[in-house]
């Protein structure tokens, strides 16, 4: 309580990896809004449980990867290029930020993320069970939530998908990211199976992620790839057909701050997964407001979809938000939302978001600025 | 991966999809009619009596059939038994698309076809036929044929798909009419 009586500004942390490109952005934002530069607490450090924060600190948590060391630290592989080891990832990853938390706690400083949103939104059962009972559209999923059964391979895949009426589905580790050991799985009567997915199977084995999305045309490679997959836990939920942008399957990534969508982009790709290093690319946001109007449908209806994915993780400033247009731009579905999912530089913000001219991190150092401000004008009155 | 898309014309005319939220009466003939049962999960047979109550079938002048089926597999042959039945209604159709899908929506090869002959037969109009689908044929299933046929107004056949069966290619006689025979490979 003593921040909001204090008319100081906020003072920033932020636990990254130093040096690395998000850090980098947020210090920039920082310093446009003309505050001091934000402590870098970095991850080594947590791992190391010698992370230390100061009272009052305002403590955003960004993402740990891309540095070698501390991926190896949480994964527990050498090798980066390897999908497996998730679950462990998971576990260790969870475990650091609870320390961050509880670190951040003992020491007066207060978190913009919270260890608990976290742990959700890094287990995509959890979260499509959190986004389905806040009454977000999701697509069906027969892994929502923490009662489902455990899939423990290819034959659970294939009676969850004969069971839920579910020809075409996703199948996703429930711990991964940026499309890693993604599946997207057709079948059709005995024996016929299809998956597009960028994971490839070693001669021993070992599941590495690649730059190609490829198309696997036996059931005996999918099962291979699932089979491999599932210690790690997995998560399936239908594959609806995105809608299309000049040919190309299209869905958006909406940052939501603060409550309030801010920042959109259009990826589009010739594969069912969008990612940007699997080949995606910038679609025109111009293009899919007007087909969502063409359609008889409202941009605005779809932005308030993500806020209120957003509303279901009230105790973190900003999500990111992959929101799926269904076949003909008229209704949504939320794929995923990200815990790290700002990561868009020099896009400014949306007409009438508050956030005009403002970057992601800028927008959020907004929102923290306006929180504090709340807070000294509720103090004072 | 996926080459093949959603036209955004048809025979020259915008291609409009339904069910859709707007009001559609009026000018059946200033636009392509595509009808698309995946989007609001309905049946094929209630889309298309929604579209025979809403759309004056003597003004249509092109249609296409999009995914017919709600989400799981089923065969062509029904929706052209139904096209069939209401051709006397359809007096003024030129061009016609069956299985205007694309691979979000379902594998193309994998598409249940059937023998399309009777919509040639039953539609003498017609001057541009597009069919999708059909490269990849599995015993005791529906596949796509062509039985041979004489028609006096085609002047577009168009297959699109991962290969033909052999059959359909052998009963097409590309010199017989003012004719373009295209199969595209996925």
């Amino acid at each position: 309580m003593s921040r909001s009586v204090n008319s100081a500004p906020p003072r920033f942390a932020v636990v990254g990896n130093p040096g690395n490109r998000r850090v980098g952005l947020f210090q920039e934002a920082v310093r446009a809004a003309g505050l001091p530069p934000a402590r870098v607490v970095s991850w080594l450090d947590v791992l190391n449980g010698a992370a230390v924060f100061l009272p009052g600190e305002t403590v955003r948590v960004d993402s740990p990867g891309e540095d070698a060391e501390v991926e190896r630290l949480l994964r527990g592989v050498e090798d980066p290029t390897r999908v497996e080891g998730s679950a462990r990832w998971y576990a260790r990853f969870t475990s650091a930020v609870r320390e961050v938390a509880r670190a951040a706690a003992g020491s007066g400083a207060v978190l913009l993320d919270a260890p608990g949103d976290i742990a959700v939104l890094f287990d995509k059962r959890l979260c499509h069970g959190v986004l389905a009972a806040a009454g977000v559209p999701v697509p069906a999923s027969p892994t929502s939530g923490p009662a489902a059964p455990p899939v423990r391979g290819w034959a659970d895949v294939r009676g969850l998908m004969a069971d839920g009426g579910m020809p075409r589905v996703f199948v996703k580790p429930a711990h991964g990211s940026s499309a890693s050991g993604v599946l997207a799985v057709e079948t059709a009567g005995p024996g016929r199976v299809r998956a597009t997915t960028s994971v490839e199977r070693d001669g021993a084995g070992r599941l590495h992620n690649s730059l190609r999305v490829r198309r696997l045309t036996t059931e005996g490679e999918v099962a291979a790839i699932v089979d491999a997959l599932a210690p790690d836990g997995l998560h399936l939920e239908r594959w609806l057909p995105k809608a299309s942008q000049r040919g190309r399957a299209a869905d958006l990534r909406v940052v939501v701050v603060d409550g309030r969508a801010t920042h959109a982009v259009v990826r589009t790709s010739r594969s069912p997964m969008t990612n940007l290093h699997l080949g995606g690319a910038r679609g025109d946001l111009d293009e899919a407001r007007a087909a969502v109007t063409a359609a008889g449908g409202s941009w605005g209806a779809a932005l308030a979809v993500c806020e209120r994915a957003g509303d279901a993780f009230p105790d973190t400033l900003c999500v990111g938000v992959d929101l799926l247009p269904s076949t003909g731009w008229r209704r949504f579905a939320v794929g995923e939302v990200n815990a790290f999912g700002d990561l868009l530089p020099r896009l400014t913000g949306l007409p009438g978001s508050g956030a005009e001219g403002l970057d992601t991190y800028a927008a959020q150092v907004a929102a923290v600025l306006n929180r504090a401000g709340n807070h000294r004008v509720a103090a004072s009155s | 991966m996926n080459s093949v898309e959603h036209p955004e014309v048809f025979h020259g005319l915008p291609v409009l999809t339904l069910p859709c939220a707007e009001d559609v009466g009026g000018s059946a003939g200033s636009v392509a009619w595509r009808l698309d049962c995946g989007q609001e999960e309905v049946p094929f047979p209630d889309l298309w009596r929604h579209f025979l109550d809403t759309v004056d079938p003597a003004g249509a002048r092109a249609l296409l059939i999009g995914p017919w089926r709600e989400d799981d597999y089923s065969v062509l042959a029904p929706v052209v038994e139904l096209l069939v039945s209401a051709a006397d209604r359809f007096t003024d159709l030129r061009a016609l698309f069956l299985a205007d899908v694309v691979g979000e929506e379902c594998e193309v090869s994998w598409l249940a076809m059937c023998d399309i002959t009777p919509v040639l037969e039953a539609f003498p109009l017609l001057e541009e036929l597009t069919v999708r689908g059909g490269g990849e044929g599995v015993p005791d299933e529906a596949t796509l044929e062509l039985r041979p046929v004489r028609h006096g107004a085609l002047k577009s056949l168009r297959f699109e798909s991962g290969g033909l069966p052999g059959h359909v290619a052998d009963y097409w006689d590309p010199e017989g009419e003012e004719s373009r025979y295209v199969a595209v490979s996925e």
